[in-house]
């Protein structure tokens, strides 16, 4: 694998590919532990009341069980919601398990049997004896939508609904073409292939070191250490590995919880790891009601734009994300206005899942733009074109870059869109409906301040580290990329550590700012190196670069090379050892340029083009091509990049089609717990897709001008599905998934 | 509520078929719950979710069928094929025989679940659980297959019209051990369909499945079976269509005669996995597409 360095753009395989298919890579429930304990977690079988009795002792009696932690035995913990605050946490207070009778969802904790094996612990917990005193519970956002109330403000990066501007209503009211609907979309679960598990590793002097699945390790740390009163340098958290998380690792999950807590009390190592079924048990996409108005000039120039959304939310807490605001954000508009409530149900509180908000926002926005269309008689594309906005309108700011005009010229070339017919069901294959749909997708370009540290050794192997994680997203591959190229280094002579809180601190993994955050702390600290080695190169008794400027030379090769004459070079090792420095090492730490940044709005775009096909008998569709054009800045790392899009087009055809947690509102519960029941896309269902990163350059995001991936290429894929099965069918499905008997 | 209850189970192996029958009817005469274990596919599932045994109750005793010679393999002998209850639908998949003579059994087993269930997945055990959903046991039901069991009685055969009396029911005795499927073959190269509808393109539970098997002469069809799963409490074998559909020359055929009698076949339901609606109107159009592509004007 030696050779010239890959530089910033090139597509290169995963750095941690062969480590994954071949079993190195350990997730937390894969870390070994002298005498670890197992801990399996007993879920309530109710959705409100309180527990009246809560019988152990056949748990206890069973052999190798070493305790059952309830709410009655457990420690004494914080005192103050504060405390149970993690950094992704709306406002309201925080679950906090086993903390007293009350059952406040169905699933909820209620006991952790601990044992010496995992069979003993989950046949011991089969053995918890658990009645209620059960409360009337609701659980369906449809009746409860009339007490939808405001959401408070307080979870991180939520911007509330701007103010109106013009009179959306009047304008409404007064427009030559008009469409007001109402669109809906269920719960859904992250689901990834991993299960949440924490393995806790109590150490001789009692500091815990904790192995945890997480997409941000100094979270995890910082809620422990307030939670249980430890000092932070008494809890170390590692996560080098994630099975995928989608958001559903950014806050603390309750097995971490528990696996410190009995930890704790009992001085012993413990491990818990939740079951498919309790992945339910947390954290999900709310479902959503939202009503899209829209009015026009017989033209086509948009007059009024009305959002309004409801999320479900729990009782305890106000999960809020940001679903309505970018109807005004996208598109040209005088007079708009927004609304966003929350309604309480008796359920865990939602949790960020890829594209948060947008996703359902940009649904509702892209499929009340395309029945406008149809209203008007225009072509989807050109009444898109017909309102391109070049500023935020909510702010009144400009795009510091905005390639969208591109990402629609080049993914309808690609596509062919220009011999769409027109008319829904007029194209046809076999006795098959042929439907084509696009939509727009927007998402946030942002950058976070984060941390990193370099360390150049004399036999040129550098070694870049960051408290990051990787959530599959290719973090591992994108940064030793980034600090190969400043380097001039094989990508074999790099390595990056990333998902430990002894690492320099970096932001949660989420809102696609990863490489915008971290890859900028790591270009600075290996500029540092670099400048560092081009000192002692230039210093070098002859050095043939001596007269030479940092700028006037290249690394590449293991050597810093005169870019005019390639041939006077000095290699690093030769620099590193005339400098006696056997070692050179840099710790930076970068922030975003919040003054430059705050001149504009920062978005990353896209436009998604679909086909599908529909048996007019049966109603089944068929996704058989997608064409997704991004707009996203500077492309770090082409490979991982097309697979962020490839896989986030997948989901966006799940969610069009197939997922759904559906709850029986009798039991207050959701049924189909299981990935045999809840359906997300296999093989077969996805046919061809491609991906076109349209060039855009953007000086403002960050210094690499990378605005991130890992959400846009979702959103506006269920629109352009339903859209399409509308232009194919005629038929238009304002709640998702579009499942076959709704096609009838 | 979980598989680590298993550690609590015996487990044997019998030595043959007779071995079996012998601990099945003792067992049974005393009734103590005795589980037979072929592919495990279903009833590992169930043990997820089934309440924790009883500390009263007796513990179950597994039987490990799979590989009993009496049970495996598969023959052809003239028109008539047995597939052994312990053959996995893989080697359905693989068979020459099915693959000449019975293609819509490989069809149908490509649609269980995902590979690694396919290969470990039975025939005798789709029909011991006997779910009115199951692929298997509807594409039994179109080709009116016979059911061989084993007791210490003897053997018996069990025509499938005759097998299925409610939701998992049937008239096998607790006793008797399902040995193998007997089917009398059509003619090679006679018609036949396999439709599945699921909410996606694969390892998916059928919304609506039909199997058919049919053969014709002229404009008349000589014999016609069918199956269908997931509209009934057991699988549906469209009696009324079978007749229907037997009855008069294919061009005589209407839609309207079909779709009656598909009505009165099947007895859909709303839940997790479809709509009432949207089942009868599925099972009507796929069996109209059937018969359609055997030449009726519909």
């Amino acid at each position: 694998m030696r050779g010239e360095a890959t530089r910033i753009g090139d597509g290169i395989n995963r750095v941690d590919g062969r480590a994954k298919v071949t079993g190195q890579a350990k997730y937390a429930a894969e870390f070994e532990a002298e005498g670890l304990l197992h801990g399996w977690v007993v879920s309530s079988g109710v959705a409100k009341g309180k527990i009246a009795t809560l019988d152990t002792s056949a748990a206890l009696a069973v052999e190798g069980v070493v305790h059952v932690l309830t709410h009655e035995n457990r420690p004494r913990l914080a005192w103050f919601d504060k405390s149970y605050r993690d950094e992704d946490a709306p406002a309201g207070s925080p679950f906090r398990p086993l903390y007293d009778d009350a059952i406040v969802y169905s699933g909820q904790p209620v006991a952790l049997v601990v044992a010496t094996t995992l069979e003993i612990a989950r046949h011991a917990a089969s053995l918890v004896r658990v009645t209620y005193k059960t409360e009337e519970h609701e659980t369906d956002l449809a009746a409860r939508r009339e007490k939808a109330r405001k959401a408070r403000p307080g979870k991180g990066g939520y911007e509330p609904p701007p103010k109106p501007r013009g009179n959306a209503d009047e304008a409404l009211a007064k427009a030559a073409v008009k469409v007001d609907a109402a669109y809906e979309s269920p719960a859904e679960h992250h689901n990834p292939m991993e299960m949440h598990a924490t393995t806790v590793v109590h150490e001789p002097d009692g500091a815990l070191t904790i192995y945890d699945k997480t997409q941000g390790v100094t979270n995890t740390q910082t809620y422990v250490s307030n939670v249980f009163g430890l000092k932070p340098d008494q809890v170390r958290v590692i996560s080098p590995f994630v099975g995928g998380a989608f958001g559903s690792g950014l806050r603390p999950q309750y097995q971490v919880f528990l696996a410190v807590m009995a930890a704790q009390v009992l001085k012993r190592s413990v491990r818990v790891t939740l079951t498919r079924q309790q992945m339910f048990t947390f954290g999900y996409r709310p479902a959503t009601w939202q009503r899209v108005a829209l009015g026009a000039t017989a033209e086509g120039k948009l007059e009024a734009v009305v959002h309004e959304a409801i999320g479900e939310t729990s009782r305890f807490e106000d999960y809020v994300e940001v679903v309505v605001n970018w109807s005004g954000l996208l598109y040209q508009c005088d007079n708009a206005r927004y609304d966003y409530k929350v309604a309480e149900l008796d359920v865990y509180t939602p949790l960020d899942m890829r594209a948060p908000g947008a996703v359902l926002g940009l649904y509702a926005l892209e499929s009340a733009m395309d029945e406008l269309s149809y209203a008007l008689h225009m072509d989807p594309l050109a009444l898109r074109l017909a309102n391109y906005t070049e500023r935020d309108q909510n702010t009144d700011k400009p795009f510091s870059s905005k390639e969208l005009r591109a990402c629609y010229a080049q993914g309808a070339a690609r596509f062919g869109w220009e011999k769409r017919l027109p008319t829904p069901r007029a194209m046809r294959e076999g006795n098959k409906l042929v439907g084509w749909g696009m939509a727009t997708g927007i998402w946030e370009a942002m950058q976070q301040k984060a941390a990193a540290r370099a360390v150049l050794s004399i036999d040129g192997k550098l070694v870049v580290g960051s408290g990051t994680s990787d959530i599959g997203t290719g973090t591992y591959t994108a940064m030793t990329q980034i600090a190969a190229s400043i380097l001039g280094l094989p990508i074999a002579d790099v390595t990056f550590k990333l998902g430990d809180t002894t690492l320099p601190p970096a932001p949660l993994q989420g809102g696609s700012w990863t490489v915008a955050s971290v890859g900028t702390a790591v270009k600075a600290v290996c500029e540092a190196v670099r400048e560092q080695v081009f000192k002692l190169a230039k210093k070098m008794k002859g050095s043939p670069l001596a007269q030479a400027s940092l700028d006037e030379v290249i690394f590449a090769g293991g050597e810093v090379r005169l870019a005019r004459d390639p041939a006077q070079a000095v290699s690093i090792a030769a620099a590193m050892r005339a400098g006696e420095a056997f070692t050179l090492e840099e710790e930076t730490s970068t922030l975003p340029q919040l003054q430059e940044q705050a001149k504009y709005t920062r978005a990353t775009h896209s436009a998604v083009f679909v086909e599908v096909k529909v048996d007019e008998d049966l109603g089944k569709v068929e996704v058989t091509r997608v064409v997704s054009a991004i707009a996203g800045g500077r492309i770090v790392s082409a490979k991982t990049a097309r697979s962020q899009i490839l896989g986030a087009v997948v989901w966006g055809i799940g969610m069009a089609l197939e997922e759904e947690t559906l709850m029986d509102h009798d039991l207050g519960r959701f049924m189909n717990h299981n990935l045999a029941e809840y359906h997300v896309p296999v093989n077969a269902d996805v046919r061809d897709i491609e991906v076109i990163f349209v060039p855009e350059e953007d000086e403002v995001v960050n210094p690499l001008g990378a605005k991130g991936l890992g959400e846009i290429g979702i959103v506006g894929v269920a629109a352009a599905i339903a859209n399409a099965v509308f232009h194919a069918t005629g038929k238009r499905v304002r709640d998702l998934p579009i499942t076959l008997d709704k096609l009838l | 509520m979980s598989v680590s209850d298993l550690r609590l189970f015996e487990m044997r192996r019998p030595a043959d078929l007779p071995d079996v029958c012998a601990v099945l009817a003792e067992r049974v005469s005393r009734s103590e719950p005795t589980v037979l274990l072929a592919g495990g596919t279903d009833w590992l599932v169930e043990q997820e979710t089934r309440p924790a045994f009883a500390k009263e109750a007796a513990l179950p005793l597994v039987l490990d069928v799979s590989r009993l010679p009496a049970l495996r393999g598969i023959t052809l002998d003239g028109d008539r094929l047995r597939i052994g209850a312990a053959a996995t639908y893989l080697d359905m998949r693989r068979d020459p025989a099915v693959l000449a003579r019975a293609p819509m059994l490989e069809r149908m087993g490509r649609d269980i679940g995902a590979i690694q269930i396919q290969a470990r997945g039975t025939l005798g055990g789709n029909l011991a659980t006997a779910s009115p959903a199951a692929d298997g046991v509807t594409a039994l039901a179109a080709y009116d297959a016979t059911l061989v069991v084993h007791s210490v009685r003897g053997e018996r055969r069990i025509p499938f019209a005759s097998l299925q009396t409610a939701y998992k029911r049937s008239t096998r005795a607790a006793d008797e051990v399902i040995v193998a499927v007997e089917i009398d073959l059509p003619p090679a190269g006679s018609p036949w369909i396999w439709r599945k509808v699921g909410t996606r393109r694969a390892q998916s539970i059928s919304k609506v499945a039909l199997a058919g098997v049919a053969v014709r002469e002229g404009d008349r069809l000589t014999r016609l079976g069918l199956g269908m799963a997931s509209v009934a409490p057991v699988t549906a074998l469209l009696s009324r269509v079978r007749t229907l559909a037997t009855s008069r020359p294919l061009r005589d055929l209407t839609a309207a005669d079909i779709d009656a009698a598909v009505d009165a076949d099947v007895s859909p339901i709303d839940d997790i996995r479809s709509t009432r609606d949207y089942r009868a109107h599925c099972a009507r159009s796929v069996v109209r597409a059937f018969l359609r592509d055997l030449g009726a004007p519909v």
